[in-house]
């Protein structure tokens, strides 16, 4: 079952950069992981991949490095210090999110 | 794998991006990336042409990606690097439009300037001619700037980051043009005089000596009025 668009979308600054503090990766290679790990859950318009991260480039979370593999140039991105930080940060906000969501779908009495 | 089936998409998602660096790198990872969906979906079993609409199809919609792709890049226009050369750019097509428009206006509003009457007519001529000698200059410097700089931030506007006022452009443009007038404009003015109208040479040199100063008081007018039109659009932008 896939989750709808706006659902999924505030979860996207989380994915790539838990996969990008794993290893350094490509547009490409992102997009395949992120379908492979959530198992189709989350999918986004591949197009819009790009954009999103030149922003979160700009915004320093991660930077990019061009490198040549099989006389293919591609641009890699990698996680910052700054990037790394923001993730603990999303990681705890993203649990306190679920435990209070699914005490709610479960109706648990405070 | 030839790479014409997705050019289109491409130019179309990247309309809005100027050439340069940014353009660059995201014409290649669009297309790096196409080419490996689609060579990964004829893998499985999938025919070529069939492959490729998969691919342009979950790509998603040009329209939707061309203002995602302009928003991104205007995001990267925030260094100082990149605001000087948009500046120098600025000043640049402001000065080739300008130069000729003012230098051509200048020497036919001169004889308007001696013999208002003939030249605008009875109706606004004994008007001009009553007028403050300085302000009528003025006046008539305001047509071949305002002219050159409308046109300055026409062409330059879409360069810039959308929550930039137009009118910093324009009074950027308009210092600028002060700093060449004083440093540059004045000499170069008097020897283009010289090669073109000799008999004019003291009289014109008298208006620019006082365009000098009307430029510098239009200069901080239009500073001081554009600051604060750009501080409250920031301020309401920053409110929303």
């Amino acid at each position: 079952m896939k989750v709808s668009k706006e659902m999924a979308k505030g979860s996207h600054e989380l994915i790539l950069l838990k996969l990008l503090s794993r290893k350094d990766m490509y547009g490409y290679q992102l997009i395949e992981e992120m379908a492979l790990l959530s198992e189709d859950v989350f999918r986004m318009s591949q197009g819009s991949l790009y954009p999103f991260l030149h922003t979160l480039e700009e915004r320093g979370f991660i930077d990019s490095y061009a490198r040549t593999e099989n006389g293919r140039a591609r641009r890699y991105y990698r996680l910052t210090t700054a990037g790394r930080e923001a993730l603990e940060d999303k990681e705890s906000q993203w649990s306190v999110y679920v435990k209070a969501m699914s005490r709610i779908l479960k109706g648990e009495l405070t | 794998m030839n790479g014409w089936w997705m050019d289109d998409f491409i130019s179309q998602c990247l309309a809005d991006v100027p050439l340069g660096t940014y353009r660059y790198w995201a014409e290649k990872e669009l297309r790096d990336h196409m080419e490996s969906l689609c060579l990964s979906l004829t893998e499985s079993g999938m025919g070529l042409d069939q492959a490729r609409r998969e691919t342009l199809r979950a790509m998603g919609e040009p329209d939707k990606l061309q203002k995602e792709y302009r928003a991104a890049w205007q995001r990267t226009l925030t260094g100082r690097m990149d605001a000087l050369v948009r500046l120098l750019q600025a000043w640049a097509v402001m000065a080739v439009v300008h130069f000729p428009v003012y230098r051509v206006l200048l020497c036919i509003c001169i004889k308007a300037v001696k013999y208002p009457e003939r030249f605008w007519g009875r109706l606004l001529g004994p008007i001009l001619n009553a007028m403050d000698y300085d302000l009528t200059v003025l006046m008539i410097e305001l047509l071949p700037l305002g002219l050159a700089f409308a046109v300055g931030a026409l062409c330059l506007g879409p360069r810039f980051r959308t929550e930039s006022h137009p009118a910093l452009l324009i009074s950027a443009g308009l210092y600028l043009y002060w700093v060449w007038t004083v440093v540059i404009g004045g000499g170069y003015a008097v020897l283009f005089s010289n090669l073109c109208f000799r008999h004019m040479v003291e009289f014109q040199f008298e208006i620019i000596v006082q365009q000098y100063r009307w430029t510098f008081v239009l200069c901080i007018l239009v500073g001081v009025v554009s600051g604060y039109l750009f501080e409250r659009k920031a301020k309401r932008a920053a409110a929303a």
